[in-house]
């Protein structure tokens, strides 16, 4: 297929409009065949065709063109024209079939409460008012359940997020015995008045914030393992309704002399801490991460499996490790940074900065 | 009510309009008794003018008229003379200077008079005052030069319409400064419209001597276009009617715009109390007043007893309008 | 259909269903059949009604002056807007004038067609937008084309009119498809048109209920379409939701659309080409703030393009012309 340019130098026009087609849609060209008049506002230019072929139209007469974009295609042969031509129609269509009109707000807003959009009745344009009133419609209708009682002398918790996280998080304190699951919320619907690992789906946010007010539990943890800015979001959503973290620490852990850890921690099984080293809040650290001596980690952090730095090594804010990284010593991760996995950081990182890796194929050759 | 003020104060009024030729308010004595000699007929036109003219200039003084006019005293034989050869089916337009030719076509002193003293019966109901007059077959705009294409236009349609008229347009002198003039002699030209251009060239545009106002020659101007000019310098009017005469035969071949140019010269100010032309050369055309050059042809008594007839309609036309 | 073809379809059936139209104005004729082309095809159609004249603003309009006090309905072409202030003179002076000065003895309903606008970088006097020196002559009617209104429907309704008519065509729109509202739609939004007492329309467009819309924008021609789009994407991606009023009547104004809409969002912009300083916004908003004051949220808010020539540098041109992204700055800054 080969597209048909219009041809100018003219460098002060991006546009033209397409005066008159001379050759009609879908018909055969020589090359050099006059096919088309393109008026800009400096000259009328002729386009001919540059070379033998199928021509396909890309334009109407009539229309506006961008001069840097073609105005026809030719194609060696009828076939493959049509089959262009079909192609080209299929994919018009399923753009045209992308389902009820909303805005991009309430589409977002939907697919966080679980909202089906096509079940809004609206001939007019979805709003994020409508759907969350659809929301509170449902969440009407729905019996949700009551946190569970807790076991007498120990904190119970509730759990921010029914998702993966959530059954690490529930599983560690079952082990650590530092505190009870009492509760999940989640602002995802479809999960509400459901359970994970036998501790129930209260409902969302708000119904957390009462159930706070009512006493029905003591401390939160955020089990959302990966996303940092949802951490963060959630962290000050909990301070500004008053309602304490606490951490969850896999009885594994190794945890030297000296070390402090803040609130809302989550740390898996056969992590290390090394001497001194001090750790802030709400950081989720998968297993088998060692932070050396020494070391020193902000808050809503969060690290995959196998992450290991050296001594004196500074981790800032809302950091996002992959997994399998190394991390020399005298190291400083800056806020916002994220690290790919298989990383191994050798010098400071700025804050706001992507560590990227480019990944190494394995050659297989004979031996000689 | 909307913005701006749509379709605002037209005011109804009396029809005061008289067909140019239809009867109704044209008084005999004043626009042509039926069956009287060609020679009276065109001293009675021209008097008629003349005195309607003298009439307003000193009802202004004497303050029953306010606004501006301009009076076309001693450039009577040139209105006269090419109405004499317009019918039904001809237009006039006319610039700011039309009582006179205004007058010769439809004869409605009554109507010009309350018109100017913006009155309701006037001819536009006292919107238009002395210079915006609209009649059958006639019009005319203060601008100069705006009307000019106006009626090339109007030639225009009767040449889509089939229509055998003429469209005759008035300028003076100083008409020539202006451009549109000239875009409009070009179109009419090459569009071979039946219009006809009659220049009065009273050699003062205003209180600018022609010779300080134009360059070239006024003759080849129209040439210029491919025109054809019948030219004069004459306030006799019998040559002015056979001039006329031959000048609208050529237009009505309807080979395209004919051009009459008719030197001649205005004996009143241009407007009211303006009038700062050397006073020698003043005096001197009083001496070609047509109004004397075609009247001295008349009997004394015929002339005395037209001056008379006229005289009273107009006194009558004045009473009347006074007590409107 | 692209709306230099529509209008060019809506002149001949208005040359078809009326003897008294005809059409003069510079390269008119076939086979160039117009600056834009608008007229292609008319002057083998209609022979003897569709001319060519002359470089002679004054004299095109003039003699359309005389055609239509002798009953004819001519509709005059102006190549470029710029060179209508050659026109000043008969449109102002005689035009206007005769049918009131004559008091009602004589009409001159000449149309007079004018394609305008900047945004092509063809330069000072080729770009500009001069229907605001017009506006509230007595007498005038100045309408201009939007691609929501029918072209057809208001040539038809001009010429049911003995009054005289300036319609000014944005060069932009003429490559563009016309968007008549159809099914009370246009695309996506709500489309509503209410048509004045002598068969004018305005169309109003909304995303959502007009109940929802926080401010009303009022805009013409290429503005318009520009408004509509910003609006569109606006509701959508930010559900920032205003209602679009576009008259094809710019003056005199049919209020009653206007009013309905800035009655409930109290709020209004009005958007135009042409430059700032005594607009067609100005008159808008002093008539708007005399009828709903103290009811407003906020003043009346007004865009224009700046007060100086059109640069032919299409960066230069872009930076003082109402461009799609000042146009947006303007209805973010009154949506707030």
């Amino acid at each position: 297929m080969k597209p048909v340019l219009v041809p100018t130098t003219d460098v002060n026009s991006e546009t033209g409009v397409l005066v008159a087609w001379y050759a009609d849609d879908h018909t055969k060209v020589e090359a050099d065949e006059l096919i088309a008049e393109i008026e800009t506002s400096k000259a009328i230019i002729e386009v001919p065709a540059p070379e033998t072929g199928f021509l396909l139209h890309a334009v109407r007469e009539g229309a506006e063109v961008r001069l840097t974009e073609p105005v026809a295609r030719l194609f060696g042969d009828a076939k493959a024209l049509e089959a262009y031509t079909e192609e080209e129609q299929r994919r018009r269509t399923e753009a045209a079939d992308s389902g009820p009109r909303a805005t991009t707000p309430a589409r977002a807003r939907a697919e966080e409460l679980g909202i089906d959009l096509a079940s809004i009745d609206s001939d007019s344009l979805i709003t994020v008012g409508m759907v969350e009133a659809a929301a509170s419609a449902t969440t009407a209708t729905t019996e949700l359940p009551d946190p569970l009682p807790g076991a007498a002398g120990l904190p119970r918790i509730a759990l921010l997020g029914a998702g993966l996280g959530a059954t690490q998080v529930i599983d560690i304190l079952r082990v650590a015995g530092s505190g009870t699951a009492v509760a999940v919320v989640d602002d995802d619907q479809s999960r509400w008045a459901g359970e994970v690992m036998g501790v129930p789906v209260v409902g969302g946010f708000e119904r957390l914030v009462k159930l706070f007010g009512d006493s029905a539990f003591d401390t939160a943890i955020i089990t959302i393992s990966t996303s940092v800015p949802a951490r963060a979001r959630l962290r000050e959503a909990l301070a500004s309704n008053g309602i304490p973290l606490a951490n969850a620490i896999d009885p594994t852990a190794r945890i030297a002399g000296g070390v402090t850890f803040g609130t809302g921690n989550v740390v898996c099984a056969f992590c290390h801490f090394g001497v001194d080293t001090v750790v802030g809040d709400n950081n989720f650290v998968s297993a088998y991460n060692s932070y050396d001596h020494h070391n020193r980690l902000g808050s809503d952090i969060s690290t995959g499996p196998a992450c290991a730095t050296s001594g004196l090594v500074i981790v800032g804010d809302r950091v996002r490790l992959g997994t399998g990284i190394f991390v020399e010593p005298y190291v400083e991760l800056g806020d916002d940074v994220e690290v790919a996995s298989g990383s191994v950081i050798v010098a400071s990182v700025p804050a706001g900065h992507v560590v990227k890796r480019r990944v190494v194929t394995t050659a297989v050759v004979p031996r000689r | 009510m909307g913005w701006p003020h749509e379709g605002a104060q037209l005011m109804t009024t009396v029809d005061t309009n008289v067909a140019a030729s239809a009867g109704g308010r044209t008084d005999p004595r004043l626009a042509g008794v039926p069956g009287e000699p060609r020679a009276e007929r065109l001293y009675r036109r021209m008097r008629f003018i003349r005195r309607f003219e003298e009439t307003v200039l000193e009802l202004f003084e004497r303050g029953l008229l306010n606004g501006t006019t301009h009076a076309c005293i001693g450039q009577e034989a040139d209105a006269v003379a090419i109405v004499e050869h317009l019918g039904d089916h001809d237009h006039m337009f006319s610039n700011h200077r039309c009582h006179g030719h205004f007058l010769a076509r439809t004869g409605d002193a009554l109507a010009l008079i309350a018109e100017i003293m913006g009155k309701p019966e006037g001819v536009c109901g006292g919107i238009g005052g002395s210079q915006h007059l609209c009649a059958p077959g006639f019009m005319s705009n203060g601008v100069q030069g705006g009307i000019v294409p106006n009626a090339a236009g109007i030639a225009l349609a009767k040449q889509l319409g089939g229509d055998a008229g003429l469209s005759v347009v008035f300028i003076g002198d100083g008409t020539l400064g202006e451009g549109v003039t000239y875009e409009t002699l070009n179109v009419a030209s090459l569009w071979k419209l039946p219009l006809v251009i009659v220049l009065e060239d009273n050699g003062w545009a205003q209180s600018t001597p022609a010779g300080a106002n134009l360059a070239g020659s006024m003759r080849d101007r129209f040439a210029a276009f491919g025109l054809p000019v019948f030219e004069i310098d004459s306030t006799d009017v019998e040559e002015l009617d056979a001039f006329a005469g031959r000048a609208l035969a050529q237009a009505r071949k309807r080979e395209g715009p004919v051009t009459i140019v008719i030197h001649t010269y205005r004996l009143c100010h241009h407007s009211k109390n303006d009038d700062n032309r050397p006073a020698e050369e003043v005096a001197a055309r009083w001496d070609l007043d047509p109004i004397e050059i075609h009247g001295r042809r008349l009997g004394p008594s015929a002339r005395a007893a037209i001056d008379a007839e006229v005289e009273s309609a107009l006194q009558e036309v004045v009473d009347q309008a006074v007590a409107l | 259909m692209i709306a230099a073809r529509a209008m060019g379809d809506a002149l001949r059936a208005v040359l078809n269903e009326d003897d008294r139209v005809i059409l003069l104005g510079e390269d008119l004729v076939d086979p160039y059949g117009g600056a834009f082309k608008v007229t292609r095809g008319l002057s083998t159609e209609f022979p003897g009604r569709v001319r060519s004249t002359p470089i002679s603003e004054g004299a095109i309009i003039g003699l359309s002056a005389g055609l239509a006090l002798s009953g004819y309905r001519p509709i005059a072409e102006i190549m470029f807007g710029d060179f209508i202030t050659l026109c000043f003179d008969q449109i102002v002076n005689h035009i206007a004038k005769y049918e009131a000065m004559y008091n009602g003895k004589a009409t001159c309903p000449v149309m007079i067609r004018t394609p305008s606008g900047g945004g092509r970088g063809y330069g000072p006097t080729h770009s500009q937008s001069l229907e605001k020196h017009f506006l509230g002559v007595p007498h005038l009617r100045v309408v201009s084309s939007s691609l929501v209104h029918d072209p057809v429907a208001v040539l038809r309704a001009l010429l049911a009119q003995n009054r005289p008519a300036l319609l000014i065509e944005h060069k932009l729109l003429y490559p563009l498809h016309l968007m008549l509202p159809a099914g009370g739609r246009i695309e996506d939004d709500v489309a509503e048109t209410q048509v004045s007492d002598d068969g004018l329309p305005t169309v109003s467009i909304r995303p959502v209920d007009r109940k929802d819309c926080s401010f009303t924008v009022l805009a013409y021609g290429y503005q318009a379409e520009l408004a509509r789009r910003v609006l569109s994407r606006l509701a959508v991606e930010e559900e920032i939701f205003g209602e679009l009023i576009v008259p094809s009547q710019i003056s005199p104004l049919h209020w009653e659309p206007i009013d309905a809409s800035v009655s409930v969002t109290r709020r209004l912009l009005v958007i135009e080409e042409g430059v700032e300083g005594c607009t067609w916004g100005s008159e808008v908003a002093a008539r708007i703030s005399a009828r709903f004051f103290g009811e407003l949220h906020q003043p009346v808010a007004t865009a224009a393009s700046d007060p100086t020539v059109i640069p032919a540098s299409k960066m230069l041109e872009a930076r003082m012309l109402m461009t799609p992204e000042r146009v947006e700055r303007a209805i973010r800054k009154v949506a707030t």
